[in-house]
C-alpha cells in the first residue's frame, strides 16, 4: 500500500480525529434539521475554533459538519415538510406524507440508510478518481490554469438561473473586491486607501460570515415577528432500521442517486437540490409505480437522499485535486484549509500526500459516524427542532464577532465583516445571489494571477488560451457548463 | 418599473465611476508587453459596467416581481438589531468582551421574543461567559478583557 494512504488513514483514525468528526457529524445533523439553519451557518459557528486545531483535526470537525448537515436537512423535511437544506427539498415530497401517515420512523430510516450508502459510494469516486486527477493537473500550465479557474467560475451560472444580470454583477463585485489590496504579480498596493489593514485584501472567511450570517440573523427576526413557529414536531417515530422488504425497494432509487449525485458532485455549481430532483426525476421515471410517487413511497425519499449526500464526496474532487469548489460549503473549506497553509489543488497530493488521504478518510468515517448518531440518538436530535431561537440567534451572533475577530486578532476583520453582512442584505432585498460574490473572492486572485503570468509568458498573445489544448478543452467545457447550469436547474424546477 | 433594480444600478454605476477613476490613478509599474496592476481592475470596471447598465434597463423597461421578505424588514425590528449589532462591535474594543457582550446579548434575546426577566438575566450572563472562557482559555484567542483587565484572565 501506498504509505502516504497508510498516513493518511492513521491520521483520520486518531482518536482526536475521530472524535472531531463525530462531534461535527453531531452538529451537522443538530445544523441540518433545524429550519432556518443552513450548513454554511453551521461551519460559522465552528469555524473560530478550527483556526487554533491541528489541519486534520480541523478537516475531521467541518467534514462531519458536510456531511451531517446533508442528512439533518432530511429529518426537518420528512418530519415538519420543511426542508432543513435545500437539498433536501425532494426529499419533503414523499418523506411528509410518510409521515403523516404514522410511518415517520419508516420515513427516517430510508433517508439515513440511502444518505450513507450514497456517502460511501462518493467515497469510493473521491478515493479513486482524486489522485488522478490531481496527477493530471500537475501537468498545466498558466493559460491552462487559467482556463480551469474561469471553468470553475462558470458554477455561478447555476446560481443566477434566475436572474443572469444579478448573479453575474454579483460575480463582479466580487471580482472588485478581490482586487483591494496587494497585486498578486507586482505587489502594487491597490484600492487600500493607504490603510494597512487592507494590504492583505478582504480574507473571504470573514466576508462569507458576513454574507450568510446577518442576513439570516435578519431573517430569522423578520420569520418570528411574523409568527413564523418551528417548534411543531411529529410524534411517532417508531423502528428506524428499513426491514429486507424495503432494503430491496431501495437497491434501484439508491443506486441512481449515488451515481447521479457522485456525477453531478463533480460538476462546478449543481449541488445537492438539482442532483436530488434530477434522481427524484429519473427513479420517478424508471419506476414501475410512478403512480405512488408524491403520496409517500419509500423510492420516493431513498434517490434524492442518496443523490445529495453523493453530492458531497462528488464536490471535493475538484476542490482536492483543482482547488475549484464544487459549491459554497466546499469553498469555505479551501478557506479554512487556507488559514494552515495548505492549498487544495493538484500540488496538495503531491507535497503533502498523507493530508489528501486523511482528507478522504476522514470524509469515510464522517459518513459512518452520520449513520450511527442517526441511528442511535436520533429520537433525542428530533426534540433540538424546538430549539429556542432566543438562544440560538445571539449566540451565532456573537460567534460571527469571534470568528472573524479570531482570523487575525483584529477588529478591523470584524468590521468588514459587518460591512459584508449590510452588502448580503441589501443583495438579498435585490434578489441577488450572494454566492457568485463569495466564489468570485474565492477564485478571483487566482483567475487574475493566472492570467496576467499567462499573457507575460505570452508576451501579451491572447491566442495562448486558445491554442494550449488543456486551456482550450476548459473554455469549451465552460461553454458547455454554462448550458448545462441552465438545464440542470430547469430540470430541478420541473420535476419539483 | 422596478425602483429597487433602478436604485440598485445607478448605486453600482456609481461605484464603478470611483473604481474606474480609482483604477485609472493606480502605479503604472510593469515590464514590456506584459499587463499592469490595473489591467485586471479595466476588466472588472468594463463588466460591471455592461451589467449595471442592464439592469438599469431592465429596471427601467421590464416589470417583474421582486417581493422578498426583507422588504417587510424596514417597519419590523431588523433596523433596530442591526442598530445595536453595530453599537455592540464598537463599543466591544473598549468596553471588552464580556461588558460589551451581556447587554447586547440581552437586548438580542429580547428581540428574538424572549420576555421572562430571569432567562434573559442568565441567558445574557452565561452565553458570554461560556464563550469568552471557551474562545480565551481554551482555543487561545485572545478576546479583549477591555474595563475589566486586572479583574478576569
Amino acid at each position: 500500500m501506498n504509505p502516504e494512504i497508510f498516513d493518511g488513514f492513521l491520521q483520520a483514525s486518531l482518536p482526536i480525529s475521530l472524535l472531531s468528526t463525530g462531534v461535527g457529524s453531531l452538529l451537522g445533523l443538530v445544523v441540518g434539521m433545524i429550519p432556518g439553519m443552513t450548513i454554511s451557518t453551521g461551519i460559522i459557528i465552528v469555524l473560530p475554533v478550527t483556526f487554533v486545531l491541528d489541519p486534520v483535526i480541523s478537516v475531521s470537525l467541518l467534514l462531519g459538519l458536510y456531511v451531517g448537515g446533508m442528512m439533518g436537512g432530511s429529518f426537518a423535511a420528512v418530519l415538519l415538510n420543511i426542508p432543513g437544506t435545500p437539498s433536501a427539498s425532494a426529499t419533503a415530497l414523499d418523506g411528509y406524507p410518510m409521515s403523516v401517515r404514522g410511518e415517520a420512523g419508516r420515513a427516517l430510516g430510508t433517508a439515513i440508510v440511502a444518505s450513507f450508502i450514497g456517502g460511501l459510494f462518493s467515497f469510493l469516486c473521491l478515493y479513486f478518481i482524486a489522485p488522478l486527477l490531481a496527477e493530471v493537473a500537475l501537468q498545466f500550465r498558466a493559460p491552462d490554469l487559467f482556463s480551469l479557474v474561469f471553468f470553475g467560475l462558470t458554477i455561478i451560472c447555476s446560481f443566477a438561473a434566475k436572474s443572469l444580470v444579478k448573479g453575474l454583477l454579483s460575480a463582479v463585485i466580487g471580482l472588485m473586491l478581490v482586487t483591494v489590496g496587494q497585486d498578486p504579480v507586482m505587489g502594487t498596493a491597490r484600492f487600500t486607501f493607504g490603510d494597512v489593514n487592507l494590504m492583505a485584501g478582504v480574507h473571504f472567511l470573514t466576508a462569507m460570515i458576513g454574507l450568510f450570517a446577518v442576513p439570516q440573523l435578519v431573517e430569522n427576526l423578520i420569520g418570528r415577528q411574523h409568527g413564523q413557529s418551528q417548534t411543531r414536531t411529529q410524534s411517532g417515530i417508531t423502528s428506524l432500521l428499513p426491514d429486507l422488504k424495503q432494503l430491496k425497494r431501495m437497491i434501484k432509487p439508491v443506486s441512481i442517486g449515488s451515481a447521479t449525485g457522485s456525477f453531478l458532485g463533480i460538476l462546478p455549481g449543481v449541488g445537492g437540490p438539482i442532483a436530488a430532483f434530477i434522481s427524484y426525476d429519473y427513479t420517478k421515471k424508471l419506476s414501475k409505480n410512478q403512480q405512488d410517487f408524491g403520496k409517500g413511497c419509500v423510492e420516493g425519499i431513498a434517490a434524492p437522499e442518496s443523490a445529495n449526500n453523493a453530492v458531497t464526496g462528488g464536490a471535493l474532487i475538484p476542490m482536492m485535486t483543482l482547488g475549484i469548489p464544487g459549491d459554497p460549503v466546499t469553498a469555505i473549506l479551501i478557506g479554512a484549509l487556507m488559514i494552515h497553509g495548505l492549498s487544495p489543488g493538484p500540488l496538495l497530493f503531491m507535497e503533502r500526500g498523507d493530508f489528501a488521504y486523511s482528507i478522504i478518510f476522514a470524509f469515510f468515517w464522517a459518513n459512518i459516524f452520520n449513520l450511527i448518531i442517526a441511528l442511535s440518538a436520533l429520537r433525542l436530535l428530533v426534540k433540538l427542532l424546538a430549539t429556542p431561537k432566543t438562544l440560538l440567534m445571539p449566540t451565532i451572533a456573537i460567534l460571527c464577532v469571534v470568528g472573524s475577530y479570531s482570523l487575525r486578532n483584529n477588529f478591523f476583520d470584524v468590521y468588514i465583516m459587518f460591512f459584508f453582512g449590510l452588502l448580503g442584505l441589501a443583495m438579498r432585498w435585490l434578489n441577488m445571489p450572494v454566492v457568485p460574490l463569495l466564489l468570485a473572492l474565492v477564485l478571483g486572485g487566482q483567475l487574475e494571477e493566472h492570467l496576467r503570468v499567462a499573457l507575460t509568458g505570452a508576451r501579451g498573445d491572447i491566442s495562448i488560451f486558445f491554442t494550449s489544448p488543456v486551456s482550450l478543452l476548459f473554455l469549451i467545457l465552460s461553454v458547455v457548463s454554462v448550458f448545462w447550469s441552465f438545464y440542470a436547474t430547469r430540470i430541478g424546477k420541473k420535476a419539483g | 418599473m422596478s425602483s429597487r433594480n433602478v436604485t440598485a444600478a445607478l448605486v453600482l454605476l456609481a461605484f464603478t465611476a470611483v473604481y474606474a477613476y480609482m483604477t485609472a490613478h493606480l502605479p503604472e509599474r510593469t515590464l514590456p508587453n506584459t499587463p499592469d496592476p490595473s489591467f485586471f481592475p479595466w476588466i472588472n470596471t468594463a463588466l460591471a459596467l455592461v451589467l449595471a447598465s442592464a439592469l438599469l434597463f431592465q429596471g427601467l423597461f421590464i416589470k417583474k416581481n421582486d417581493h422578498t421578505q426583507l422588504e417587510d424588514s424596514n417597519n419590523g425590528l431588523a433596523l433596530p438589531a442591526l442598530a445595536v449589532f453595530l453599537a455592540f462591535l464598537i463599543s466591544l474594543p473598549y468596553l471588552g468582551f464580556i461588558l460589551a457582550t451581556i447587554p447586547f446579548t440581552a437586548v438580542f434575546m429580547w428581540f428574538y421574543g424572549e420576555r421572562r426577566k430571569i432567562v434573559l438575566i442568565i441567558g445574557a450572563v452565561v452565553i458570554p461567559a461560556i464563550l469568552y472562557v471557551l474562545f480565551r482559555h481554551g482555543f487561545g484567542v485572545m478576546l479583549p478583557r477591555g474595563l475589566l483587565s486586572g479583574l478576569i484572565t
